[in-house]
């Protein structure tokens, strides 16, 4: 959980900094959630009972930034990993609060920080007020939606509001936190991630890291109580660069782990930039795609776990969208559902989804539990290229009820499911040579003399593999959509992968053949003027 | 909407509970600018639409803060360290120039942040990259800007104002010692914590901090004119917070606050706990005290009221870009030489006094943002309407700045109060100006007058299409009744209409307030002061304060007797 909770901070927390809790004793922290949240029972207000459950989830202990750019330190920060989030729930589990959403926050959620140095004290105001707050704005938009209940139920009955468990988790892992380190550490790992890159044309080089570690709880009414110790740490890297075209591409990537040992060592680190930074070179050095082209597209990596997760598991992502309040006429709207109902096919015949993080718990995809204390589960999602399951939460949807401990907490509303380490089976996998020996026989059937090979998340870095093995980059250009008709009519996949395409969610996929995929040149929106001089950090410029 | 407000304490970094490094001897950051001013002029040198004029603004800024709630630190002490990066080309002459606003276009220009951030490492080629980086753009823009510019001058017609765009500056060259800043913020979070207990013990507050926060900053400007400057600026403040919540759902927010040019003159433990006793009886008194009612008559404003009346009522009004604009209402543009006022009252504006009435003022400084030394600007004397404050945008018949242009990082520099002080040829006792305060009630046939001492600050609309008023956001304000007795009074403002109130002010007192905030506008936020004697305005009117509709926290407070028994009952320990 601990992992979890600390990733989620991750990304918003890569401007701040502080000082680590050292000497906090995390089980005196949650004893003190434990008491306001009981207080909580005692809130009510005319015609309004208390809150049929609260959920106070946090995080403490310390963070470490650093950005450099080109080597040259841009910032850096010390500071408290202090996250405080507060779910109050008024009404009962079948239908409550959170039935409404009000613009862009669903009342009743609060988020707020953890004083840098915590005491009971200081904690207990905190989540009295929150608490007070939370349960208030639950309670009118409880009453708005008891309002609108007709409305809202005509496009048929609502599903439950929430889940409750026979069992809720009860779970304690504390282990020593270990001690901050010396931002001056922090500092030097970033400028070498991007020292080695001065002397390319680069408009940017720019390197962010960050490192925290401390205990996570997550404490509710219904008995839910967890505690939990852990590390998180994270880099990211961006590059970017203008074509002599005046076209500019960036490219980014970032390694996520469980401490400063598991990212890249400053030396890997700089191979990779360097790597990054030559792949730019080539991207500007060639020549952009000039007429339209049709043919076969292997994906590869990046690319075909982008694919896939934008069409297959987005479509098992089950928490259903609240209904939307509209003020401006005091009505009520319900969202189209993202996911696709069980029965749809996604995939071709023999296909299978999975996601499955009992199988690396500990690592940053992969907690134990979910943010809402629930336990991971294994669930095959697709099965024979068909839905079978959804990635659920505690909120139930009209198809399942149950959550499968996908839960990620999301910023001032109800968790969304959200998967962790997804692995997606082709009925059979070529070898690369078989696979790109059917992408030449596409290639012939569609008049063409190459094949288009894609491997980079945002599909615009590619080249031309041509049979006498000569290979060609290409930029500026367009894919058609690809789309679930595209994924249905895929005939073959290659060998398999694992990847981090964004943040901490793992995938495990094939190479992906499309054939007959159209590609378009790109004419970007602006192009950036030529510039009247060169860098004075740059040795040399694109040709 | 001009503003001002007490700053709100950035969100700060980086842990220690030190001081901030001294800086080195060398100068890394000035030498990039002028390697890249240099370069870029040179590249640019018989090419079609070249920039006249090119400079560079870098801040570098070492931040401290330390904050402490409920007998602990919020925020441990940490120091962050940041820089920053302006840079302003114009292209064409003087006289007209990429930076003029086209005419009939209604839209106000991009006011959001646009530098850049610098290495805060002294590594002279990552400086120059980030530089040129943001070179390149300006003048592009700035390239691009001029032929819209000219296009728009031929087709509509010929301005009123014929004014150039850019003023002629004398260069300057001055390079001072860099800002430092010795701190002991280990200390200070100790002595925060114990004084924190006294508003977290009162059940009455809801919420409260206190806060030390503290730059040492140092800003260059470099230009093609030749200018060179590196001006330190030192400041610290210290301030307390406390939030209360009336019966009737009003939250009200009170403060004590010092700003300071260095930490030497920080209050002692003891003051402070003084401090936070006053707050916290002040915040309760404030809670129970009845909800004021709209009202219109006398008013005696003292203390840290006085000078912000004056910064809305008059101040944003003389900034001389606001003359300018033909969106603005230009309320003394045709008044200069004319009889504003009561013939013993003066107004200037000086950014160079550091100290005034043993206070130090926010608004010093050495030289503007656009490197012009800072002068003093007379903008009421003995009653008449004198002139405005300048920056290098020139009005008819002004072409010259006086040291007035200002701006936050990230903004372009307009016109800008810095010290604003009033004066008077004939100062009226405490008791004298009660006097008439009475006189005026018992005149004017109303039940009360009001005196109003605190403030959380003002605004004021200033353009043609909004009224043109201003509001002072008073914190603590009493009703004074005709014979004399006060009663305190929450959730009023005090508004109305710059000339009419100019006009009623009939008397000012024999000592000053000291203001120190920060106040918004289209620059951003800039640190200024507002000083004033105490000054008796015949009529004003007030309005209620917008108000929460929340019930007041429906449990106890956390950790008062009052919440430890409901705590007990809960446990069936009664």
């Amino acid at each position: 959980m601990i992992a979890l909770l600390l990733a989620a901070l991750a990304a918003p927390a890569l401007a701040g900094v502080s000082e680590p809790n050292d000497g906090i004793d995390p089980r005196a922290v949650r004893d003190a959630v434990r008491d306001e949240i009981a207080r909580s029972a005692e809130l009510s207000l005319p015609d309004a009972a208390p809150p049929h459950h609260v959920l106070v989830r946090g995080a403490f202990g310390w963070e470490r930034t650093a950005r450099s750019a080109f080597g040259a330190l841009m910032g850096s920060e010390a500071r408290a990993l202090d996250d405080l989030t507060m779910e109050v729930r008024a009404g009962t589990p079948a239908f409550d609060s959170t039935v409404l959403r009000v613009d862009r926050d669903t009342a009743g959620f609060e988020r707020s920080g953890i004083a840098d140095v915590p005491n009971v004290r200081s904690l207990r105001e905190t989540l009295w007020r929150d608490l007070d707050r939370g349960y208030k704005d639950a309670v009118e938009s409880l009453g708005r939606a008891q309002a609108l209940r007709q409305a809202l139920e005509e496009g048929g009955p609502l599903p439950p509001s929430w889940q409750v468990l026979d069992t809720p988790t009860v779970d304690e892992r504390l282990d020593p936190v270990p001690d901050a380190p010396d931002l001056s550490i922090v500092e030097d790992y970033a400028r070498a991630l991007t020292a080695g890159v001065r002397g390319r044309p680069l408009l940017d080089a720019s390197a962010s890291v960050f490192l925290a570690a401390g205990h996570g709880l997550v404490v509710a009414t219904d008995g839910t109580s967890m505690l939990a110790s852990g590390e998180a740490s994270r880099v990211t890297v961006s590059l970017s660069i203008r074509a002599p075209d005046g076209e500019t591409r960036e490219l980014s990537r970032t390694w996520a782990g469980d401490g400063l040992a598991d990212l890249p060592t400053e030396e890997e680190g700089a191979k990779a930039v360097s790597a990054m930074a030559e792949r730019l070179e080539r991207w500007a050095a060639a020549a952009p795609l000039d007429t339209p082209w049709v043919g076969p597209v292997i994906l590869r990596g990046r690319a075909a776990a982008e694919v896939l997760q934008d069409v297959v598991v987005r479509s098992v992502q089950g928490t259903p969208e609240p209904a939307r309040f509209r003020r401006w006429n005091q009505s009520v709207a319900r969202s189209d559902p993202r996911f696709e109902p069980p029965g749809t096919r996604l995939l071709p015949g023999g296909w299978t989804v999975v996601d499955d993080a009992t199988q690396a718990f500990g690592d940053p995809c992969c907690s134990r539990y979910d943010d809402e204390g629930t336990p991971r589960q294994r669930v095959t999602v697709v099965e024979d290229g068909v839905v079978v399951a959804h990635l659920m939460t505690r909120t139930p949807s009209e198809h399942f009820q149950q959550s499968t401990g996908h839960a990620r907490a999301q910023w001032r509303g109800p968790a969304e499911a959200e998967p962790t380490w997804v692995t997606v089976t082709p009925a059979r996998a070529l070898s690369e040579p078989g696979l790109m020996a059917k992408a030449r026989r596409d290639a012939r059937l569609a008049g063409v003399d190459a094949v288009l090979v894609i491997e980079d998340a945002d599909r615009a870095f590619g080249r031309f593999v041509y049979a006498d093995g000569r290979e060609v980059p290409v930029r500026a250009f367009t894919t058609s959509e690809l789309d679930a008709r595209s994924l249905r009519g895929m005939r073959f996949a290659g060998p398999s992968t694992t990847v981090e395409p964004r943040g901490t969610i793992r995938y495990t996929v094939p190479d992906l053949l499309l054939s007959n995929i159209a590609i378009t040149a790109d004419e970007p929106s602006s192009r950036m003027p030529e510039p009247k001089r060169t860098s004075p950090l740059w040795a040399k410029t694109i040709p | 909407m001009p503003r001002l407000h007490r700053p709100a304490v950035a969100a700060l970094a980086w842990f220690t509970s030190t001081a901030a490094a001294a800086p080195p001897a060398s100068d890394p950051v000035l030498d990039a600018l002028q390697a890249e001013l240099d370069a870029t002029m040179a590249a640019w040198e018989g090419e079609e639409l070249p920039p006249y004029f090119l400079g560079y603004r870098a801040t570098d800024s070492r931040t401290a803060i330390v904050e402490a709630t409920a007998g602990t630190l919020d925020r441990a002490p940490r120091w962050t360290h940041h820089r920053w990066l302006d840079v302003q080309a114009r292209v064409g002459d003087h006289a007209v120039d990429s930076s003029r606003r086209l005419r009939g276009d209604r839209s106000r220009g991009w006011n959001g942040w646009d530098g850049v951030s610098l290495p805060v490492d002294d590594d002279l080629p990552a400086l120059r990259h980030a530089i040129w980086t943001e070179t390149e753009q300006a003048v592009q823009e700035a390239r691009e800007a001029i032929v819209r510019v000219r296009t728009n001058l031929a087709v509509k017609v010929d301005p009123e104002d014929d004014a150039p765009d850019f003023s002629q500056e004398t260069p300057v060259v001055d390079l001072q010692p860099r800002a430092e800043m010795s701190l002991d913020l280990d200390t200070w979070g100790s002595v925060l914590v114990d004084a924190s207990r006294v508003l977290a013990d009162a059940p009455e507050v809801l919420a409260h901090e206190l806060t030390l926060y503290a730059e040492a900053r140092d800003e260059w400007i470099v230009t093609t004119e030749g200018t060179r400057i590196r001006q330190p600026w030192e400041h610290v403040r210290l301030s307390a917070r406390a939030d209360v919540q009336a019966p009737d759902g009003m939250r009200l927010s009170l403060y004590r606050w010092t700003d300071l040019h260095s930490p030497d003159g920080l209050p002692d433990p003891g003051t402070i706990d003084g401090w936070v006793h006053g707050l916290r009886d002040d915040a309760i008194a404030l809670r129970n005290a009845p909800a004021g009612e709209p009202w219109s008559g006398p008013v005696l404003m003292r203390g840290r009221a006085a000078g912000v009346f004056i910064h809305e009522v008059i101040g944003h009004r003389s900034e001389g870009h606001r003359q300018k604009s033909e969106d603005e209402g230009q309320t003394f543009k045709d008044l200069v030489g004319e009889v504003v006022t009561s013939p013993a009252i003066s107004i200037y504006d000086d950014p160079r006094v550091e100290t005034l009435g043993g206070e130090h003022l926010n608004g010093h400084y050495d030289y503007d943002q656009e490197g012009v030394p800072a002068q003093r600007a007379d903008i009421v004397t003995n009653g008449v309407y004198t002139g405005f404050l300048m920056s290098r945008t020139p009005l008819p018949g002004i072409e010259r700045s006086n040291g007035h242009g200002r701006a936050q990082r990230g903004r372009s520099v307009v016109s800008r109060m810095a010290n604003t002080v009033v004066e008077t040829s004939d100062p009226w006792s405490d008791a004298k100006l009660k006097e008439a305060l009475l006189a005026e009630v018992k005149r004017r046939g109303v039940p009360y007058g009001y005196i109003v001492d605190e403030l959380a600050g003002g605004f004021t609309l200033t353009g043609r299409m909004t009224p043109n008023s201003f509001n002072i956001r008073a914190v603590t304000a009493w009703r004074v009744h005709p014979d004399g007795t006060e009663e305190l009074v929450r959730g009023i403002d005090l508004v109305g209409t710059p000339l009419a109130a100019l006009r009623n002010l009939v008397a000012a007192g024999d000592h000053v307030g000291v203001f120190n905030g920060y106040c918004g506008a289209e620059s951003g936020s800039v640190p200024n002061a507002a000083v004033s004697p105490p000054l008796l305005i015949r009529a004003l009117e007030v309005q209620r304060k917008e108000t929460d509709v929340d019930r007041p926290p429906l449990l106890p407070k956390p950790g008062t007797p009052a919440a430890d028994r409901v705590r007990h009952a809960t446990q069936g320990d009664t």
